[in-house]
């Protein structure tokens, strides 16, 4: 080698060197005292940065899986068909309270983006062709907001029809649902245009992307149909079956026993994040604490349940001053508190005198 | 300061060689496997497993934490979409770093991301160990590495990011951030030529102390 190695000294450093470059730069350091100084300090800033701690805010691992999980629950391999057919008979079936198909009518209750069931392994009982290829997901970023809301063609009408339905009776705009973290869906929207025009066939090294339709019917339905589907409450469901249940039914089983603790999780979690700004709305939400009550008999979960609906009722009330809210919420809070265990009678007493005096 | 000798490089090198491609434990794979057949929660554990290496890769690049969150939740979303894809046989973690390091170079160089405001103030978290002088020189260095980093380009940044720490090769860096090998050569010369001067106080330091260490 004739001069100092310079730039070289990087790739030597990472063996990225030809054997004879490599060869050379070696003998230089040897008989170099300033290239051979210049290489440790170099060797020493990686060392040095390895060391460098990686600070993040206080909880956010902790978080942020359910965020990721938020956003991936979606029936990539799943037709949509069999999705929306899973969610709506099991809200059918859960008057028979049959503990599996309980779990899928969580869709019913929880808000949109926390909705769709978990993918159940292949096999699933509807027609292969409304499957999306796998590159679906990869149209852009932005499509994944709108992947939660399975939508179309059949799907897309009953939305339409229980948005209506929903309209009839909520006057009120419905909140959008909460349960999907803010930072996710805020922050999603601020860099999406961003991050959503990546090469992502080289990345992933897979073929170019490719936008199924579905996908791009989705991105185009209108949310507020989505937002309105998990809001319809659940006695309206039961009230109309939809005819697709027998596919809910022979559609796979769930993946894992831990999937189904995962989801009722997830629908508490759901149904705490969710908030009631008209009476209609606060019935909905308490006859969802209900059906989780009934869903999850086990203590302390369906406690907790319990005095939500309560708690919900007193709300409706409030908000419409309907006599039998009223009469109901106070009833149940009675026979709450004259129960053997009332492990929260406190909050219940709470509620009972946020109530006016009556019989 | 621990300064690895030229022979502690050369037997790290060795030892990478050694090694090969690190291969994926077979729960992994499993998990993997459950999680390409839609188990959510298999897809759970892998972002458990991997959320911190992969956060790491993006903050290292993006050097915000509220644009790191961005890209790693969409790394993840990519990936799950591509496991039809992915080659079971094959480490995750490398990819999914490769992911997420592309996605916050593209991030950088977006005019959006021009705009937005400085980076948050790099965290000084005091060095443990060694002496108090020592510590206070570690802390004080690592504190001028920080904003050197921060003085990089963002290429320059995932260079060496994917190299330092994903120690991906140059051929599987050039393919994640899309450029040529050569560009990789060039860029992580110049980052850490940049990084070696403005750490040349500590670093000169850092080698007496281990000289001297070793003398004794």
């Amino acid at each position: 080698m004739s001069g100092h190695p310079g730039e070289l000294l990087s790739a030597f450093l990472d063996g990225e060197l030809s054997a004879a470059d490599q060869a050379a730069v070696e003998g230089h350091l040897r008989e170099c005292a300033a290239c051979a100084r210049e290489f440790e300090e170099l060797a020493a800033v990686d060392a040095f940065a390895r060391g460098l701690p990686v600070p993040a805010p206080a909880g956010y691992f902790e978080e942020l899986p359910g965020r990721v999980r938020a956003r991936v629950r979606r029936p990539a391999r799943v037709p949509r068909l069999a999705v929306w057919a899973a969610a709506a008979a099991a809200a059918v079936m859960a008057v028979t309270v049959t503990p599996l198909l309980m779990q899928r009518e969580r869709s019913v209750t929880a808000p949109a983006a926390q909705s769709a069931p978990y993918a159940p392994a292949a096999g699933s009982a509807a027609p292969s062709s409304t499957v999306p290829p796998p590159e679906a997901g990869f149209a852009d970023a932005g499509a994944t907001r709108d992947r939660v809301r399975p939508a179309p063609s059949a799907k897309r009408e009953a939305q339409g029809r229980l948005l209506e339905r929903d309209r009839a009776d909520k006057p009120a705009a419905l909140p959008a649902p909460s349960a999907l973290p803010r930072p996710a869906e805020e922050a999603l929207g601020k860099t999406k245009e961003n991050v959503g025009g990546l090469a992502q066939d080289r990345m992933t090294g897979g073929a170019a992307p490719t936008k199924a339709p579905a996908e791009s019917e989705l991105a185009a339905a209108p949310s507020a149909s989505a937002r309105a589907v998990p809001t319809a409450d659940a006695q309206k469901e039961r009230a109309a079956p939809p005819p697709e249940r027998k596919l809910a039914a022979s559609g796979g089983a769930f993946a894992h026993p831990d999937d189904r603790a995962l989801m009722i999780e997830k629908r508490y979690q759901a149904l705490l994040s969710r908030s009631a700004t008209s009476a209609a709305q606060a019935r909905a939400l308490r006859d969802a604490w209900d059906l989780f009550a009934r869903d999850v008999p086990a203590p302390p979960r369906a406690d907790e349940a319990r005095v939500r609906a309560m708690e919900a009722g007193a709300l409706a009330w409030r908000l419409g001053h309907d006599p039998d809210d009223l009469a109901a919420t106070r009833a149940r809070a009675r026979a709450y508190l004259d129960a053997e265990t009332a492990p929260q009678a406190a909050r219940v007493r709470a509620v009972l005198e946020s109530l006016p005096p009556g019989p | 300061m621990d300064v690895p000798s030229r022979a502690d490089a050369g037997r790290a090198l060795e030892a990478r060689a050694a090694a090969g491609p690190a291969a994926p434990d077979a729960a992994e794979a499993d998990l993997l496997a459950r999680a390409r057949d839609g188990n959510l929660f298999a897809f759970d554990e892998i972002v458990k497993r991997y959320q911190r290496r992969v956060y790491a890769t993006a903050v290292r690049i993006v050097r915000r934490h509220d644009v790191a969150d961005d890209v790693v939740q969409e790394a993840f979303l990519r990936a799950h979409q591509a496991l039809g894809r992915f080659d079971l046989s094959r480490p995750f973690g490398p990819w999914i770093c490769r992911i997420a390091a592309n996605l916050a170079v593209n991030h950088v160089r977006s005019p959006q991301a021009r705009e937005e405001a400085l980076p948050e103030a790099h965290a000084e978290t005091p060095v443990k160990g060694a002496s108090p002088l020592t510590r206070v020189l570690d802390t004080e260095a690592r504190a001028v590495l920080a904003r050197a980093l921060e003085d990089l380009s963002a290429e320059q940044r995932a260079v060496f990011a994917l190299r330092v720490f994903e120690d991906l090769s140059y051929k599987e860096i050039a393919e994640a951030l899309e450029i040529s090998i050569g560009t990789v050569m060039s860029r992580l010369s110049r980052a850490r030529e940049r990084l070696r001067v403005a750490l040349t106080p500590y670093l000169g330091a850092a080698m007496a102390r281990r000289a001297e260490g070793s003398e004794r």
